[in-house]
């Protein structure tokens, strides 16, 4: 089906659509959540890989990430060192410039490999926060400085 | 013709398939004398040998313990070539302990407030969008 699309004199431009409409043409049936889908087409469009990007969740947030990425996550990771590969797991969406694999309740593990380095366990420039309290002419001054943690998109590709 | 190759710069992205730590060596200083260095003498004499254990957890960093006049503070040496000593006068053992893990825990750059979620430093995988790059029968008709 591929090599036909690519034989017919389509413009470069709009080839990626042609492609994508040609291959919506046989309905993809809905996968079991255990089978491992088929994302050949991602493999075959995201220049060896490299053009691939994953929608994350950590915590139910998701994070658009391709490989190198820093995640920075507005508080503390509790029960890990820095310097540890973490597992992402929760995978919502995995696409290319011109295909999108999505699914909702999360793609199998075994589809894909992402792991990211936890590489920075920091702190937010300190700021000061003003309290009043009723009937009491005095504010109360608080030093505030949030903890930070960096991810690093460590390895991120189609198994 | 020749063919040219297009240059490309390599950015040092630390943590993408080898992480070393930002943190190599650690200054303990503190004052045999003074009253504010009690809780750092208290540290490294603890029965329970947390400097220890500190060195024993992170065979990558160097610690080094000086015996010095004046309040105590702890130097942390970075590899982006940053030096940050931290004040730890009047900490009680614990939290002597807590600053220690802490700064280790960093990497020396200059702490910044970030109202986005991904620092990237890739082009953009999905690209820009263009109506022209639509096939005809998808696009918008009004």
């Amino acid at each position: 089906m591929l090599k036909s699309i690519f034989k017919t004199n389509v413009r470069a431009l709009s080839q990626a659509s042609v492609m994508r409409s040609a291959y919506s043409l046989p309905k993809p049936v809905a996968p079991v959540s255990t089978e491992v889908p088929d994302l050949k087409l991602l493999k075959f469009d995201s220049n060896g890989q490299k053009d691939l990007y994953a929608i994350a969740k950590i915590n139910n947030i998701p994070f658009l990430v391709t490989k190198g990425d820093k995640i920075v996550l507005p508080y503390k990771i509790k029960n890990h060192d820095v310097g540890e590969k973490l597992n992402l797991n929760n995978v919502v969406t995995i696409g290319s410039r011109n295909f999108t694999y999505n699914k909702q309740d999360g793609i199998p593990a075994s589809a894909f490999q992402l792991t990211a380095t936890l590489t920075e366990i920091t702190k937010e420039p300190k700021y000061y926060v003003y309290k009043k309290k009723p009937r009491c002419r005095r504010l109360k001054t608080v030093e505030v400085e949030p903890f930070q943690t960096h991810l690093t998109i460590d390895e991120f590709k189609l198994l | 013709m020749p063919v040219k190759a297009i240059p490309k710069v390599s950015i040092p992205r630390n943590g993408v398939s080898s992480f070393v730590r930002p943190c190599y060596k650690v200054s303990l200083q503190y004052c045999n004398w003074g009253g504010s260095s009690q809780g750092v003498r208290d540290f490294l004499t603890h029965p329970n040998k947390l400097v220890d254990r500190f060195a024993q957890n992170n065979k990558d960093v160097m610690f080094e313990i000086l015996s010095k006049g004046g309040h105590p503070t702890f130097t942390f040496h970075y590899a982006n070539g940053q030096k940050q000593a931290v004040d730890v006068r009047n900490l009680k053992v614990g939290d002597v302990a807590r600053k220690l893990q802490e700064y280790m825990h960093r990497s020396g750059n200059e702490p910044f407030k970030f109202n986005h979620k991904v620092l990237s430093n890739n082009e953009s995988v999905r690209g820009i969008w263009s109506p022209f790059h639509v096939a005809k029968n998808d696009r918008h008709r009004i």
